[in-house]
């Protein structure tokens, strides 16, 4: 399918502040368009090609109406009957005169001219009058396929009269808040976009699709990035090796800050991860640090080449059992492969009976042991639910936010009790045996199937 | 790239625990008894046999069973560093940990079979190897179909053929004392050349670009749908304002000039508020008509004009105002009764204003 030729086009139209670049932030998913509660703050028009992947459409976001009147009456100038009034859209946007007197029109307008449809938007909380007839008459001169979307930006008190003028200019008429219309008001609108002109159809049904997917991917990608985090900060240790068991324990301090630091800074890069899978790159988060339990410092003893011991006597079978296997090998299988069984052997029961004698040997002054100071893994049982706490929190809150909206998220760890309420029975256990055996440093093989019960009842949810 | 930089420090080990098993095994191997002597049956259970029993083990784990493969073997080794155990739960979090294992396990594999090539000729070049076979079953004439069948592959390369005559001469049997026979035992290095390209190289090189292909199709699955908002305009914002005073009071006579048509009712409450007295009234603005508006672009005395204080102002209102004076007055009301301006929508006029010198923005308590 050719996207360009069959690509969607929509120019954003309407009086100044009335949302139309709030529309446009949320359509695109694009959380970098500016909104501001300025007005004429855009002059220019602005063209935004969505691409979902497998098709797309652009969305224009245009300056406001400025000289609605003056415009109305230089076109009834220009057009005595109405075959002639799209001709003098054309007319007016070419004329170099208009292009000095009324710039914001010339600028509004000429995507219209090129071809896109016409998005009108109005403020559904405040009353209707009839200064926007002079407007909502030049689009209808252009003969653009066009929609109103009212935006109650503050309220809905004045919804129905809104709807009763804008039925008698326009094609579609919706109510859609991009502050706070969900994704399936958002799908909703770009099915009604769909009924506006019958060959973009095929494209924003892809569209839809596209997005559904999109949707999909995001959990999927979101439910991944849960598991690698508690993984992380369930496993992670932070260690340093010293002489003296007094030297490990003066570093506690500092191990206790270098540990913390990373396990916050990791968590933090996740929620960054996070935001950016759901296009919310400005976002800022105002989040109480994770709280991290004070008893995790420990030292113990360490051997030759930094293994502790029965990391040595496993090296030690493995060294042993590739040496007789060698021998076996050079004769040919003769030993009956003796060198490799009791190579392992041999191995792996001087390291564990020797082990504790390197402690204090030094080869040529270079000592052979000593002490390891560690901070983590972790080992408070409740770790792992705050960790899923916080995340499912900030995933929900994503899921729920618009892109026009730009106020900061607060965290909370609150509300795994009532997800895990929601979870079957039979879910709640894994949970629990998964969290355990996070905390135990123990494989957990289904960790995706057990969060993805979680982000189920969080999609519920929403 | 076949792997993620988050699964590199585990791949590395493991290809280098397939280096290390290749050199070792190859060299015990090769490197034969005393004699020099080297089965050539061993070589080719090891360089053919394995390969292909390996390979299909590990691919039909993939495919039917738990993905049982040398590089998920080599994972539950208890000698991995913290941050290589680390690396090993996340790959098994991943959707295609499956293929990576999979993947690492072909890589090791190749490298074991890369290390065998380097031993093989690396001996040849420096010792005698005498490639002999044995057998307490089999003659020549039995094992040759199979070899034949073996070298298939490689048919245009007539010097790594095995013979019958080869066969032949190459038997050996431990109790014979064979010294001073036909010294044609190194003919066979060719065909075992052939057979580990063959067999270990291609065969594995191939499983690593399918399963590559594999990879990067389950990775574009699962990213190919992400949206891109390409903004293809230049942003043209004004940022620079100054706000202009807010006046509680006129201090002049005044011509009323209803700019949003507000309602007799409320004019009335307006006027009685203000210390000085209404001489005219206008009409102007989208509600006037052309003359009207004529007529009001023309006065000269002060105005006071009243507008919508929610709708922003407009540059048809700027244009008006550039030839006038007077007082604005942006209100805000519900039904019948005013409310107070909000802040955000009082300092768009305050910025209006501040661009008009011969006028004032009025805001009346008490309304």
């Amino acid at each position: 399918m050719n996207l360009n030729r069959t690509r969607a086009s929509f120019a954003v139209v309407g009086h100044p502040n009335k949302g139309k670049s709030s529309i446009v932030s949320t359509l695109a998913r694009d959380d970098s368009i500016a909104i501001s509660q300025q007005s004429g703050t855009t002059t220019q028009s602005n063209r935004y090609k969505i691409d979902t992947g497998h098709a797309g459409f652009e969305l224009i976001d245009t300056p406001g109406f400025q000289r609605p009147k003056k415009v109305l009456h230089w076109l009834k100038q220009h057009a005595d009957s109405a075959d002639q009034r799209a001709l003098a859209v054309e007319k007016f946007i070419s004329d170099q005169d208009c292009q000095l007197k009324f710039p914001d029109e010339v600028e509004l307008l000429t995507p219209l001219v090129k071809g896109a449809a016409i998005l009108y938007v109005v403020d559904g909380s405040r009353p209707y009058g009839v200064e926007y007839e002079a407007e909502m008459e030049i689009l209808r001169w252009t003969g653009r396929p066009s929609m109103a979307l009212i935006n109650p930006i503050e309220n809905d008190d004045y919804i129905e009269s809104w709807k009763n003028a804008l039925e008698q200019f326009f094609k579609i008429v919706r109510v859609f808040n991009p502050m706070q219309a969900d994704f399936s008001k958002q799908k909703a609108l770009l099915d009604a976009f769909a009924h506006l002109e019958p060959s973009w159809q095929p494209t924003l049904k892809q569209v839809i699709e596209d997005l559904e997917n999109h949707q999909q991917a995001i959990t999927s990608q979101s439910l991944e990035l849960l598991s690698r985090l508690l993984i992380d900060l369930c496993s992670y240790q932070y260690q340093q090796k010293v002489l003296t068991e007094s030297q490990a324990k003066a570093l506690q301090p500092v191990l206790t800050k270098k540990y913390n630091h990373w396990m916050r800074n990791k968590e933090q890069a996740a929620f960054k991860e996070l935001c950016n899978f759901f296009s919310h790159h400005q976002c800022s988060l105002e989040s109480k640090e994770i709280v991290l339990p004070p008893d995790l410092f420990d030292s113990e003893q360490w051997y030759a080449w930094g293994l502790n011991k029965k990391q040595l006597a496993t090296v030690s079978a493995m060294t042993g059992a590739a040496a007789g296997a060698a021998i076996d090998l050079a004769v040919a299988g003769h030993s009956f492969m003796l060198g490799a069984i009791g190579g392992g052997i041999l191995g792996f029961g001087g390291a564990w009976l020797g082990a504790d004698k390197l402690t204090t040997a030094s080869i040529k002054g270079l000592p052979l042991g000593g002490f390891q100071a560690c901070m983590g893994p972790m080992k408070n049982k409740n770790f792992p639910y705050v960790v899923i706490g916080r995340f499912l929190y900030l995933f929900q809150q994503l899921k729920l936010k618009n892109h026009a909206d730009r106020s900061s998220i607060i965290m909370s760890e609150s509300g795994l009790q009532e997800k895990i309420e929601r979870m079957q029975k039979d879910e709640t256990k894994e949970l629990h045996i998964a969290c355990k055996n996070l905390i135990s440093q123990k494989p957990v093989a289904n960790l995706l199937s057990v969060l993805q019960s979680l982000f189920d009842s969080v999609t519920l949810q929403v | 790239m076949f792997v993620t930089h988050s699964q590199a420090s585990t791949t590395k080990a493991i290809i280098i625990v397939g280096l290390f098993l290749g050199f070792i095994l190859s060299w015990g191997l090769i490197g034969g008894d005393e004699q020099g002597r080297v089965n050539v049956l061993h070589l080719v259970v090891i360089y053919v046999f394995l390969p292909i029993i390996s390979l299909f083990i590990s691919t039909s784990s993939l495919l039917f069973g738990k993905n049982w493969n040398f590089a998920k073997l080599v994972s539950y080794i208890p000698l991995w560093s913290k941050s290589q155990q680390q690396e090993f739960l996340r790959l098994t979090q991943q959707k295609n940990a499956k293929l990576i294992f999979f993947l690492q396990s072909q890589l090791a594999a190749l490298s074991f079979s890369f290390a065998s090539l380097i031993v093989l000729l690396l001996l040849l070049v420096t010792t005698d190897v005498n490639f002999i076979w044995r057998s307490t079953l089999l003659d020549a004439e039995q094992i040759f179909p199979l070899l034949s069948w073996l070298a298939n592959p490689w048919e245009f390369w007539h010097s790594a053929q095995p013979s019958l005559d080869l066969l032949s001469e190459t038997q050996d049997s431990r109790i014979i004392f064979q010294k001073g026979r036909k010294s044609n035992f190194g003919d066979w290095w060719q065909f075992i050349l052939a057979a580990q390209l063959c067999y270990a190289f291609l065969l594995r090189f191939i499983s690593i670009v399918v399963c590559s292909i594999f990879i990067r199709i389950s990775a574009k699955q699962s990213s190919s749908i992400h949206l891109v908002s390409n903004n293809q305009s230049q942003k043209n914002h004004k940022q620079d304002f100054k706000l202009a005073e807010v006046i509680n009071q006129i201090n002049a006579d005044y011509s009323l000039n209803n700019w949003c048509g507000i309602d007799e009712n409320k004019l009335q409450r307006i006027e009685a508020k203000l210390k000085h007295s209404k001489i005219a009234e206008l009409n102007a603005g989208p509600l006037a008509t052309h003359s009207e508006q004529m007529v009001a672009e023309r006065w000269q005395e002060t105005q006071l004009i009243i507008v919508k204080g929610w709708e922003p102002p407009l540059a048809e209102l700027s244009d008006f105002m550039q030839n006038g004076k007077g007082y604005l007055l942006p209100l805000d009301w519900r039904e019948d009764s005013f409310r107070k301006l909000k802040n955000t929508h009082l300092n768009e006029w305050r910025r209006f204003i501040a661009q008009l010198p011969d006028w004032q923005l009025l805001q009346l308590e008490d309304l």
